[in-house]
C-alpha cells in the first residue's frame, strides 16, 4: 500500500465543454438537468450525439500566437476562469515552485488530422503546421505556463480517459515530496475524427445521447473541454484532495475486467490512503461512459464495496465523454456536491437496468456531502479514484 | 523526506544496440534486429507495435537486473510522441484508403499502449502511468518517478522511448532514430555500494559530458535518459543534462556510493 499523504488544499477551479464556458454555465445546466450533447460538427458517416463546446474561445496574445490551436485556446478559458486564484498564487509563491500537471488523450489529434489530410493530397504539410506547436503535449504545456505566470516543471499525462485524474496523485506527491510548493492540474480534450471513427469502429458510440447505467444503454457519447484545478501547500479550500487510488487491471488492452477487479483495488487504495473506510462515502461520481461492459463492471466494483445507498451519478450524458478532460471535470463536478449539497441527476439512467444494483438518481438529490469518490478509468486497464473532502 | 533515488537497474534498445552490453561495449550490431517483446505475453506481443516491443525489452532488462517484483513494481512511461506510427496507421486509413479503422489499431494507439500491455504480462496491478513533455520528458519522467519514490518508498521503473520519427508529419531533416531506456529506480536507504545515486531534477549548468551517440538516434527527444544510463553504468559523478540542449535545461547529479 501507498504511504498516506497529507490532504491538499484545492484553491481554484474551472470548467470548460458542451454545457459552458465558465463554473458558472457548467453548474447552471447540471442544476437544471440540462444536458449539452447534440449533433457532431466534426463530419462522421453515422449518427451519433456529441458534447462540442460552443462558447467562444479567446484569441492567445500576440506572443502566443504561434501555438494557438483549439486546445491552447481552451486553456487560456479556463485559465482566465481561475485569473483570481492565479492571481493570489503568484503573489506568495516563487513561480519556478509552481508545476503544471496535465492530461489530454488527444493532443493536437484536431489539427494533425487535417495537416496529414493536407500532405496526402498534396505531398507535404501546410505551411502554417509545426508539429511541436500544434501537436505535442509540450505546446500546450508552454501556453498554460506562460499565462500563468509560472515555470516550475510541467508534464503531460497521457494515460486515454484517466489522464487528467492522475495529475491529482501527481500533485499530492510533488507537494509531499517538497518539489513544488503549488500545481495547476487538469485536461483538455477537443474533439476530431479520429476518436469519433475509432470508438465507432469499436462498436462503443451510441447513435443517440449516452445512457449510462440505463437498461437502453448501448455506447458512449464522446465530448469536448476539461477543467483545470489550483492545488497549493497552504491556502483558502475550496475543497480538500484526501488521496488518490490509482491500480492497473492486468486484463485487457481495451475492455475492463468484467468484475470490476481494478476498479475496486482504485477506491479501496483511496480509501486505504485516506484511512477512512468505505462507509464514510457519500457520493460516488461514476466513470459511467454508458458501454454495457464499462457500466456492469463499475457497478459491481462500486457494489462491492461500498454502502447501497450511496448515491452514484454518471456525468457523462451532459457533456458526454470528454476522454483525456473527464478526470478533471468530474474532480470539479465532485467539488460542487461538497460546496452545494446537491447532485445532479443521472441523465439517461431512466429506465433502469436491474442488473446495476446501486443507487442511481435520476432527479436532483440534496444533502450533505463530505467524502466524494470521483472514478475514472481507461484503456490499458488504468484505473484512477479520486477522494474529495468538504472542508 | 529525501529526494535522492538509487539506480538499481538499466536497460535500453535501440537498433543496432538491442540491450545494455552492447551499448557499453560500443559494438554495433549492423543486421540492427527489431525488439523481441520478449517480456509480452504472446497475443499482445502479435499485436504491439514496434515502440511498445522496444520499451518492454529495455523495461525488461531494468528490472530483471534489479531484482525488483514484476507483479508490484510501479512503473513511469515517457513518451514525446507516443504510438505514432500507430497514429499515421490511422490517418493513413481515414485520408488515403478512406476505410473503416482498424479496432485493434485504435486501441493500441494510445500514448499508455506500452503501460497496459507491459502491465498485463507482469500480473501488475499497481501503479502505473504514462506522460511526455516534448525534449523534456526524460527530465519529467524522472521527476514524475523520483516523487514516487520518496512520497511513497517504493521501486519505480522509468522508461522513456520514442520510435523513429514518423514521416509526413517530421520535416525532412529534423528526424530522428527509435530508442528506448529504462531505469529502475529504489529509495536511498536501499541503496548498495554498487548503486549510483541520483538527484531531483532542476534547472541548472551541467559539468558531465554526454557520451557519443550516433546520428540519427542522437536526435530522439528521450536521449537524455541514454546519456543518463550511460554515466550510470560507467559509474560517473557530476551534474549532467537531460535533454541535450533541446529543452529547458533540467539536470540530475550523480554520485558514486562508497
Amino acid at each position: 500500500m501507498f504511504r498516506p499523504l497529507d490532504p491538499v488544499p484545492i484553491t481554484g477551479m474551472s470548467l470548460c465543454n458542451a454545457l459552458g464556458g465558465s463554473l458558472a454555465e457548467v453548474r447552471q445546466a447540471l442544476y437544471d438537468g440540462r444536458s449539452g450533447l447534440g449533433e457532431s460538427p466534426v463530419a462522421v458517416p453515422f449518427p451519433t450525439a456529441v458534447g462540442a463546446v460552443t462558447a467562444e474561445l479567446p484569441e492567445l496574445p500576440e506572443a502566443l500566437e504561434p501555438w494557438s490551436t483549439r486546445t491552447a485556446r481552451m486553456a487560456m478559458l479556463l485559465l482566465g476562469q481561475m485569473e483570481p486564484q492565479l492571481r493570489r498564487l503568484r503573489e506568495r509563491v516563487r513561480p519556478e515552485r509552481v508545476a503544471v500537471v496535465m492530461g489530454t488523450s488527444t493532443a493536437g489529434a484536431d489539427v494533425t488530422e487535417g495537416a496529414y489530410r493536407h500532405y496526402v493530397q498534396h505531398g507535404d504539410l501546410p505551411a502554417d503546421y509545426d508539429l511541436w506547436r500544434h501537436h505535442t503535449y509540450g505546446a500546450v504545456l508552454h501556453v498554460v505556463k506562460n499565462l500563468a505566470g509560472v515555470s516550475g516543471p510541467a508534464w503531460m499525462v497521457s494515460t486515454a480517459c484517466t489522464s487528467s485524474a492522475k495529475p491529482l496523485a501527481t500533485a499530492q506527491r510533488l507537494i509531499a515530496a517538497d518539489m513544488a510548493d503549488a500545481v495547476i492540474v487538469g485536461g483538455i480534450d477537443t474533439l476530431c475524427s479520429m476518436t469519433l471513427l475509432g470508438f465507432f469502429c469499436l462498436d462503443a458510440l451510441s447513435k443517440t445521447p449516452c445512457r449510462p447505467f440505463g437498461a437502453g444503454r448501448d455506447g458512449i457519447s464522446i465530448g469536448e473541454g476539461g477543467g483545470l484545478l489550483l492545488l497549493e501547500r497552504k491556502g483558502d479550500p475550496l475543497a480538500l484532495l484526501e488521496s488518490v487510488g490509482e491500480s492497473s487491471d492486468s486484463y485487457h488492452i481495451s475492455a475492463p475486467h468484467p468484475e470490476g477487479l481494478g476498479a475496486r483495488l482504485a477506491m479501496q487504495r483511496a480509501l486505504e490512503m485516506a484511512g477512512c473506510d468505505a462507509e464514510a462515502v457519500d457520493h460516488v461520481n461514476a466513470h459511467g461512459t454508458g458501454t454495457r461492459l464499462n457500466d456492469s463492471a463499475e457497478a459491481k466494483a462500486i457494489g462491492s464495496l461500498l454502502r447501497a445507498d450511496v448515491p452514484v451519478v454518471s456525468t457523462k450524458g451532459y457533456m458526454g465523454h470528454t476522454l483525456g478532460g473527464a478526470g478533471a471535470t468530474e474532480a470539479g463536478i465532485s467539488m460542487l456536491a461538497l460546496l452545494e449539497g446537491w447532485l445532479p441527476p443521472s441523465l439517461g439512467a431512466e429506465p433502469r437496468d436491474e442488473q446495476i444494483a446501486l443507487n442511481v438518481p435520476t432527479t436532483r438529490t440534496t444533502g450533505t456531502f463530505k467524502r466524494v469518490l470521483s472514478n475514472s478509468f481507461a484503456f490499458g486497464g488504468n484505473n484512477v479514484s479520486v477522494l474529495l473532502r468538504s472542508v | 523526506m529525501s529526494s535522492v533515488v538509487a539506480v538499481a537497474g538499466v536497460g535500453l534498445y535501440a537498433p543496432g544496440f538491442p540491450n545494455r552490453s552492447s551499448w557499453l561495449s560500443g559494438e554495433r550490431d549492423a543486421s540492427e534486429p527489431p525488439p523481441t517483446g520478449e517480456l509480452l505475453d504472446k497475443r499482445n506481443r502479435r499485436r504491439a507495435s514496434v515502440m511498445t516491443k522496444a520499451i518492454a525489452d529495455a523495461y525488461g532488462e531494468a528490472l530483471a537486473q534489479s531484482g525488483l517484483e514484476a507483479e508490484t513494481v510501479a512503473s513511469v512511461f515517457g513518451s514525446a510522441l507516443g504510438e505514432a506510427s500507430t497514429m499515421i496507421a490511422l490517418l493513413d486509413q481515414m485520408w488515403r484508403e478512406q476505410s473503416g479503422l482498424s479496432p485493434m489499431r485504435f486501441a493500441t494507439s494510445v500514448h499508455n499502449a506500452a503501460a497496459g500491455v507491459v502491465s498485463i504480462a507482469t500480473h501488475n496491478r499497481g501503479f502505473t502511468t504514462s506522460l511526455g513533455a516534448d525534449h523534456d520528458t526524460p527530465a519529467m519522467a524522472l521527476l514524475e518517478g523520483i516523487a514516487l519514490v520518496c512520497a511513497h518508498e517504493i521501486p519505480v521503473i522509468v522508461a522513456c522511448g520514442d520510435e523513429a520519427s514518423p514521416e509526413g508529419i517530421v520535416d525532412e531533416g529534423h528526424g530522428w532514430g527509435s530508442l528506448t531506456v529504462a531505469l529502475a529506480l529504489v529509495p536511498e536507504r536501499q541503496a548498495s555500494a554498487q548503486h549510483v545515486c541520483l538527484s531531483m531534477p532542476a534547472q541548472g549548468t551541467p559539468d558531465l559530458v554526454p557520451p557519443d551517440v550516433p546520428l540519427p538516434m542522437k536526435n530522439n527527444p528521450v536521449v537524455g535518459l541514454l546519456d543518463l544510463a550511460d554515466a550510470v553504468a560507467r559509474r560517473r559523478r557530476g551534474r549532467l543534462r537531460l535533454d541535450r540542449g533541446r529543452g529547458l535545461g533540467y539536470c540530475t547529479t550523480l554520485r558514486v556510493r562508497g
